[in-house]
């Protein structure tokens, strides 16, 4: 049976090393009879075919150049669609995890009807309290909050459709698609990363063997510390995200000052965690009746105690100061060392720059 | 005979706008016979102040000179600030460093100056010294330089106060270092001048300068505006803290902390009272009989009233200064990324044009 599996995310259940995993062994996986497309507009490389799930969704990402023109929907379901066929490899995958949250299930089934292939939906799910979490700092990073974890929190809880309520998305794709169809598999922060992709392949018909290549770890989660000060600053800037986002860049990554070294603190303490758990424990307990035929969604994470990150200190937030300054005031000096040597040829009529004020001592 | 003026100091003391009153009216004072020499390497930004610390040692110098550069060894930078001073037709010459107030300087000030053609008048400006405990431990954070207050390292206000009151020659206590100014110069050529309004001539500290070097205030001569102006207490803290917490190299660090003062510019800051009334009395008595020996002796004042602001009140409210809050830094934090990243945005632009200038050239 020829199948096309609809991987659909979550977000912050590892899409993005699941993408890079599929691109990066796109022959080997070609070699096993599967066909994961990427050569079309449907799909950015580097983020899967969240191209297709826009155009689908008629959006565009929110970080995205607004100069830069991306494909409409008729384009871009007549490329992937021209493409699968042209193909015609036994297995083919799709995955962005906007398919969850932007495509109603109706449309995405429609885009793929008629390929002749066994349209599954693969959906992997994480415990709400590790996807608050992770969804906030994820906000925080990408400069889209400007509230705290606490008030976010408070605000995801309360609000029934928000993203941790799973149930009644999953609802809707067992009813496009079938409740058979649904694959539901489970994450979780502590898992090992070879787990996420041998999960993946097993649920599509494949193992992990040793031909696959691992990729790099992207998209990595920074630590409750940082995201706390990121969050404290970002509250104190006005404007668009973009601007926000940009003082990110100088605290982020290869950026990050030392204060803030990898730790195992969480934005949530145990008994908060539990709390937020005990909000869905219904809800949850639904999902795995009707689409796992168990009793528990999700098995104890066995980590019962953890450290709780704190708001941002006085050391933290000085540290994060003067790295952020240096970066920038590199990065000015850089700047005049080039517009010194636009102008030097050209002029000569004293001093290139006028005195960027420093008073030197 | 010419007159040569050196202005001492007090640091903290108007110092820094004296001297950039001297620079800014160079001219014009030049052609009313005052001189001010600035064509060397002496003089850094308004003042003779390389020379000035050359003068008092090594240690002192600025950190972007080289040791071992000859030209700025002292030898070098007096020959070259007395070369200035005799090419000059000016009857009058004005020399301006605060760092010449120190113990160690009047004899080297004595052999530099003793041999010339002129007569040396040592002008100082004076101020009360629960003010310049303060303003001086505020410069001290502001420029990292504890060497402000002699100092290799400044802890805290508290400490300076205390090491301060404890010394047996304390760095603000006036008369010791004037006496010996006056032995070698001679008592009428020390001119002590009083930074209260109601003790300046007008009540102004340029025109009171000016009456020093025998002028009249004059409308043509620019006065600057308020420089090297304390800080909001709260902006001291922002910037002690960040002090404390760097490891930047000496030269990006002072560019950070100049950064940092226009934060007063940006937010609302307090500025509030970091010393009790009690406390100032406290510093006002341990420098009492000093300053009165200083108004009798340098201004014929039998009272011995040298400071003619009242002590403070001792019943006057006062609490202690509320500690720095991580609030309070976020919001220092972001509006100095603000200001960085204006300026980074500006320099793109500016960049952009120029290229998008010479392309056009090109084509």
């Amino acid at each position: 049976m020829r199948t096309l599996t609809l991987h659909v995310g979550t977000h912050k259940t590892g899409s993005t090393s699941l993408q890079a995993f599929l691109l990066q062994n796109k022959a080997r996986l070609a070699d096993r009879g599967y066909d994961y497309p990427t050569e079309g507009c449907y799909c950015w490389p580097r983020s899967g075919h969240s191209p297709l799930a826009h155009a689908l969704a008629g959006t565009r990402p929110a970080w995205l150049d607004p100069a830069r023109v991306i494909p409409g929907r008729v384009e871009c379901v007549q490329a992937i669609r021209r493409r699968i066929e042209q193909v015609g490899a036994p297995h083919v995958l799709i995955s962005t995890e906007h398919f969850f949250t932007h495509v109603p299930p109706q449309v995405l089934r429609q885009t793929f009807d008629g390929l002749g292939y066994h349209l599954r939906v693969l959906v992997f799910l994480r415990p709400q309290d590790e996807f608050l979490e992770s969804r906030y700092a994820q906000s925080v990073k990408v400069g889209r909050c400007q509230q705290s974890f606490e008030s976010f929190v408070q605000e995801q809880l309360a609000d029934r459709t928000s993203y941790g309520h799973y149930l009644p998305p999953l609802r809707r794709l067992a009813a496009a698609f079938g409740p058979m169809n649904l694959l539901l598999r489970t994450f979780r922060s502590q898992q090992p990363r070879t787990r996420l992709f041998s999960r993946f392949l097993e649920a599509v018909g494949l193992d992990l063997d040793d031909d696959f290549i691992l990729p790099e770890a992207r998209n990595a989660s920074l630590p409750a510390e940082l995201t706390r000060t990121l969050a404290a600053l970002q509250a104190q800037i006005e404007g668009e995200q973009v601007r926000r986002a940009s003082l990110n860049r100088w605290l982020l990554e290869a950026n990050r000052p030392p204060a803030f070294p990898d730790s195992e603190t969480r934005l949530l303490s145990p008994e908060a965690a539990q709390r937020i758990m005990a909000c869905f424990e219904e809800q949850n307990a639904e999902i795995a009746r009707s689409f796992l035929g168990r009793k528990e969604l999700f098995a104890p994470s066995g980590r019962s105690t953890w450290p709780v990150a704190a708001p941002p200190t006085l050391e933290q937030l000085a540290d994060a100061a003067i790295h952020l300054w240096f970066g920038m005031h590199q990065e000015q000096q850089q700047l005049r060392e080039q517009l010194r040597r636009l102008r030097a040829p050209r002029t000569n009529d004293g001093p290139v720059l006028e005195n960027n004020g420093d008073p030197g001592d | 005979m010419r007159t040569l003026f050196v202005h001492i100091g007090l640091p903290k003391a108007g110092s820094t706008s004296l001297q950039h009153f001297f620079m800014t009216n160079r001219a014009l004072l030049e052609r009313q016979g005052v001189a001010y020499p600035a064509a060397g390497a002496y003089h850094h930004q308004v003042a003779q102040h390389v020379w000035a610390r050359a003068l008092k040692g090594p240690r002192y110098q600025y950190y972007w000179i080289e040791p071992d550069d000859a030209r700025y060894h002292v030898d070098a930078l007096q020959q070259e600030l007395l070369d200035h001073i005799a090419a000059s037709p000016c009857p009058t010459v004005m020399l301006s460093a605060e760092e010449l107030w120190h113990p160690a300087i009047p004899p080297k000030l004595a052999d530099a100056f003793a041999d010339g053609p002129w007569t040396t008048k040592i002008l100082i400006y004076a101020r009360r010294q629960d003010h310049l405990l303060l303003s001086a431990y505020n410069q001290c954070v502001k420029t990292l330089d504890p060497r402000v207050v002699d100092r290799e390292h400044v802890e805290s206000l508290e400490v300076l106060v205390r090491d301060e009151l404890a010394s047996t020659r304390p760095f603000f206590a006036l008369y010791p270092t004037l006496r010996d100014y006056a032995e070698r110069f001679g008592r009428d050529n020390v001119l002590v001048r009083v930074l209260e309004r109601e003790q300046l001539v007008n009540g102004d500290l340029f025109d009171d300068v000016l009456s020093v070097l025998g002028l009249r205030p004059d409308d043509r001569l620019e006065r600057p505006k308020r420089l090297n102006a304390s800080l909001p207490q709260q902006l001291i803290d922002v910037v002690d803290q960040l002090n404390r917490r760097s490891t930047l190299p000496r030269g990006p660090q002072l560019s950070f902390n100049y950064r940092l003062r226009h934060l007063a510019e940006m937010m609302p800051l307090q500025d509030y009272a970091p010393l009790s009334a009690a406390r100032r009395r406290e510093i006002l008595a341990r420098f009492e009989d000093d300053n009165a020996r200083v108004a009798q002796e340098f201004l014929d004042r039998s009272d011995g009233r040298l400071f003619f602001e009242p002590w403070p009140d001792p019943n006057e409210a006062w609490a202690p200064p509320p500690a720095l809050t991580p609030e309070l830094m976020t919001r220092a934090v972001a509006r100095l990324w603000e200001a960085e990243d204006a300026r980074t945005r500006a320099l793109r632009e500016k960049l952009a044009q120029r290229q998008q200038e010479l392309g056009g050239c090109e084509r």
